[in-house]
């Protein structure tokens, strides 16, 4: 190898800290993301222990509350939301493109250490008090809790902020640094759905901080703008709420399916069966995702007129999802697969990303979300997409990535095993929480009756397993890496462009800018 | 880049933020019924028009960033008007009924 | 200070792709700045609609005097900031500086004439939120008008603050000529901030001030 590894190019931890290179910027959020997913885990395990027993198991009320509350917040905004475009976006986005960084490298950095001060102002707010509003603070209980609302809500201002610049730099980046060649059609779908989950950052994000901002202030200095005692309407903070949580669901998810597709089409070695259905889709899902809030609003007070608006806007997201699905199916047909653990993820994903969908589905549905909103039907629904569909896609990326990355191989045996422990624990956790939300256990509440404890046993039980498989599946990789067997420059060989680089990649990614006279998935051409 | 903006034309726009000001205060003072804010908002919008095409340049930046200038201001129509459309459309006062499932119980 | 690099930075091919990259990034940004004030103007529009009499009672109480010299004061900052990049790109950067420094005046005296209003309001017992305690218009209408009212403005004059950081930094470039027609990509960004400031307030003005 003629040039250093972006690994050891420069030395000292000095040098990690102060990197502009887009690759050690992903890294060192990986660990960040890693450390989120371990303390989001930890709440949650520890809220499923007191949901094993009907009434009082270990902790009081104020305190399980403060649980699902960190949980949710540590899960979403430190976890998911930066998760895939903040670690393999920033990774790979940049070499997909032939381009030796993103637009704005010291910008990129500055993301990372926004991310930090905002875990840091967060975790501080969990410490002396933490909130128990729930991860949506609605008002007015938020602005009057006696919990540490406003820095916990500062602190996820801040995450927020470090969000909103990912996104620009990696729009800015899709736009004016393809190498010679790539056009629009000719970029990887993994560009594609990164550059519409960028757009809902830019332009979606701001409103959760004026929200937050609005809460934060309202709880310190008393703003009343949506206190019932002062004429404030509480439905109005959640229009402000919604406006950005709805899509940031799509933050979560765009970038799954955009591993989705890599993996897909690298272990089938074929074409997609539809590229531009794939790559416009991801946009389709980007702007349609915008029009749907309300659908969380259908019983909070929110006039019928804009109930019927947004129940008939919610249908539309599925066409896309639908359009996804199909291909990816339409791309394993006919194609030579290789069975690797990458790809047992792709089937887990695609077996619970349907489910979870299709429940979507259903609780777009007003008339029967009257009966199903706020109780464990719709907890099981978001969690069948974020973590069977994003944690699993992550998981997925991480292990196609890997040799990449780190220029390592790790043990597919293990992998494999680790996938299916994952898969069966996810599905001991969350099935029985759709039968519980059909039945009518609310969610967030600390106590329930008795006929709902044997699946919440069940459902404790597979939480728990899960948490084993996640860090078994983490543990396997971080064996790989000091100990597994160097891998070659492509060893899935796979025709993406991030392929043409060394593994683990040069500080520059490339010698000189490539050309590019081909598409990402053209097997049809034979590997050069 | 596109042709650079001359001296003039910045002081041409800023004139006609003037003139529109001084028409939007006017119209303020007349009573124009339910016209009233749909004109002065539309009196704004040709303002801030002006100020994003000439003074900051979009005319000459390019296809890319107007298109997603056009999509910041959708969005933002989009949540004014679903939100207070709900406010609008909110009934007050929904009559109970006597008897039947929505009767309170006991 | 450094003069801006007569070389593109190592990861752009040419100046001319690092010029469009900054732009395009700052209308990025300008957009998601868009976005957050949006929010705001969806409280106003729904708690108007809600509270149409008190709010109308409530706008005969601002000051029409001052937002609507509040009003020029921003036009007229955003001519002399245009004039400074205008001044820039024509090699004359003495013009540059003045242009810029009568931006930062005027900018100044809108948050003198911001804070004066404020005195008014604090000295009739207008506050935000809990604070609030005028007697004429106790109405809960009145109340969120003017929560609203100081919120919206409060968010305005930071960025007016802010705008005058970044005005002051692209002032000392300035202040050593290293604004030239080759390279003006910072003053650019930097009028385009300014320019945002201006646009909020020209929805801000007429909403708030002129008792629609």
């Amino acid at each position: 190898m003629s040039a250093e590894s972006y690994l050891v190019a420069d030395k000292g931890v000095k040098s990690w800290l102060t990197t502009t290179d887009h690759k050690r910027i992903g890294i060192m959020f990986l660990v960040g993301v890693l450390v989120a997913l371990f303390l989001g885990g930890v709440f949650a395990l520890l809220l499923r222990l007191e949901l094993l027993t009907p009434g009082r198991t270990y902790i009081d009320a104020l305190t399980y509350n403060r649980f699902f509350t960190l949980h949710g917040i540590i899960m979403i905004f430190m976890f998911m939301i930066p998760s895939i475009p903040a670690v393999f976006g920033n990774f790979c986005l940049p070499i997909m493109l032939g381009a030796k960084d993103v637009a704005f490298p010291r910008l990129n950095l500055g993301s990372f250490y926004v991310y930090s001060a905002g875990v840091v102002i967060t975790l501080g707010g969990m410490l002396i008090g933490g909130a128990d509003s729930g991860w949506t603070f609605y008002a007015p209980y938020s602005t009057t809790s006696p919990t540490a609302v406003a820095p916990v809500g500062f602190g996820v201002f801040v995450l927020g902020f470090s969000s909103i610049l990912t996104g620009l730099n990696f729009i800015v980046t899709v736009h004016t640094m393809r190498a010679k060649g790539m056009s629009w059609l000719r970029m990887p779908l993994f560009v594609w759905a990164i550059y519409a989950t960028s757009i809902i950052q830019v332009l979606a994000t701001p409103v959760l901080a004026l929200s937050l901002a609005l809460i934060a202030i309202d709880h310190g200095f008393g703003l009343g703008i949506f206190d019932p005692r002062m004429g404030g309407d509480p439905v109005l903070f959640q229009h402000l709420f919604w406006f950005y949580s709805h899509p940031a669901v799509y933050i979560m998810i765009l970038p799954a399916m955009g591993v989705i597709s890599e993996v897909v089409t690298t272990f089938a070695k074929k074409n997609p069966l539809s590229y531009k259905g794939i790559a416009f889709s991801s946009i389709g899902i980007a702007f349609v995702g915008f029009l749907t809030w309300g659908h969380h609003m259908f019983v909070a007070g929110m006039s019928i007129f804009d109930t019927g608006v947004f129940g008939v806007l919610s249908m539309f997201v599925g066409i896309f999802s639908a359009i996804k699905v199909y291909n990816w199916v339409g791309t394993l047909y006919r194609g030579h697969i290789s069975f690797t653990t990458p790809l047992l993820y792709f089937f887990a994903f695609l077996f619970l990303f349907v489910f979870g969908g299709m429940t979507g589905i259903a609780v777009a549905t007003s008339s029967l979300d009257v009966h199903w909103t706020d109780t464990y039907f719709v907890i099981a629904h978001f969690h069948f997409i974020m973590v069977g569909g994003t944690l699993t896609a992550f998981l997925a990326a991480m292990h196609y990535w890997f040799p990449k990355m780190f220029g390592r191989m790790y043990s597919e045996r293990v992998g494999l095993f680790t996938a299916a422990l994952v898969f069966m624990g996810f599905f001991f956790t969350f099935f029985p929480q759709f039968l519980l939300g059909n039945m009518g256990m609310p969610r967030r509440y600390y106590s329930y009756p008795e006929r709902f404890q044997a699946l919440n046993v069940l459902s404790t039980g597979g939480a728990f397993l899960l948490g084993m498989g996640v860090l078994l599946t983490v543990g396997n990789l971080l064996v790989a890496l000091k100990m597994g067997p160097r891998a070659g420059k492509n060893p899935w060989q796979s025709m993406g462009f991030e392929w043409l680089t060394e593994s683990p990649p040069t500080k520059h990614n490339f010698e000189a800018s490539p050309v590019i006279d081909r598409g990402p998935y053209d097997y049809h051409l034979g590997l050069d | 880049m596109a042709h650079e903006t001359r001296a003039s034309t910045y002081l041409w726009t800023w004139l006609a933020l003037v003139v529109l000001a001084v028409a939007t205060y006017v119209l303020s003072r007349l009573d124009l019924g339910a016209l009233q804010v749909p004109i002065a908002l539309l009196i704004a919008l040709v303002k801030g028009l002006f100020v994003v095409m000439v003074f900051m340049h979009l005319l000459e930046h390019g296809a890319t960033s107007r298109i997603f200038f056009g999509i910041a201001f959708t969005f933002i129509l989009l949540l004014i008007s679903l939100s207070t459309a709900d406010v609008m459309t909110r009934e007050q006062d929904l009559p109970v009924p006597a008897s039947g499932a929505l009767a309170p119980r006991g | 200070m450094r003069a801006p690099s007569a070389v593109a930075a190592e990861h752009f091919e040419d100046l001319k792709q690092q010029g469009h990259a900054a732009r395009l990034g700052m209308w990025a940004f300008l957009g998601q700045e868009m976005l957050l004030f949006a929010g705001l103007f969806a409280l106003y529009s729904a708690y108007r609609s809600m509270y149409r009499a008190d709010f109308h009672q409530a706008a005969l109480h601002m000051s029409v005097a001052l937002g609507t010299a509040n009003t020029f004061v921003l036009l007229t900052s955003s001519l002399t900031v245009a004039l400074s990049i205008w001044a820039a790109r024509a090699r004359r950067p003495r013009a540059c500086i003045g242009f810029l420094i009568a931006t930062l005046l005027l900018a100044a005296a809108f948050l003198v004439l911001k804070f004066t209003e404020y005195g008014h309001h604090f000295a009739e017992g207008i506050f935000p939120g809990r604070y609030y305690h005028f007697a004429e218009l106790p109405q809960h209408g009145a109340h969120i008008f003017f929560t609203l009212y100081f919120f919206m403005t409060g968010l305005h004059a930071l960025h007016v603050i802010a705008g005058m950081g970044v005005l002051t930094w692209v002032l000392l470039h300035a202040l050593q000529h290293h604004w030239t027609p080759e390279h003006h990509v910072g003053i650019e960004l930097g009028g385009m901030y300014w320019h945002l400031v201006d646009l909020i307030w020209i929805f801000i003005w007429p909403l708030l001030y002129l008792v629609l």
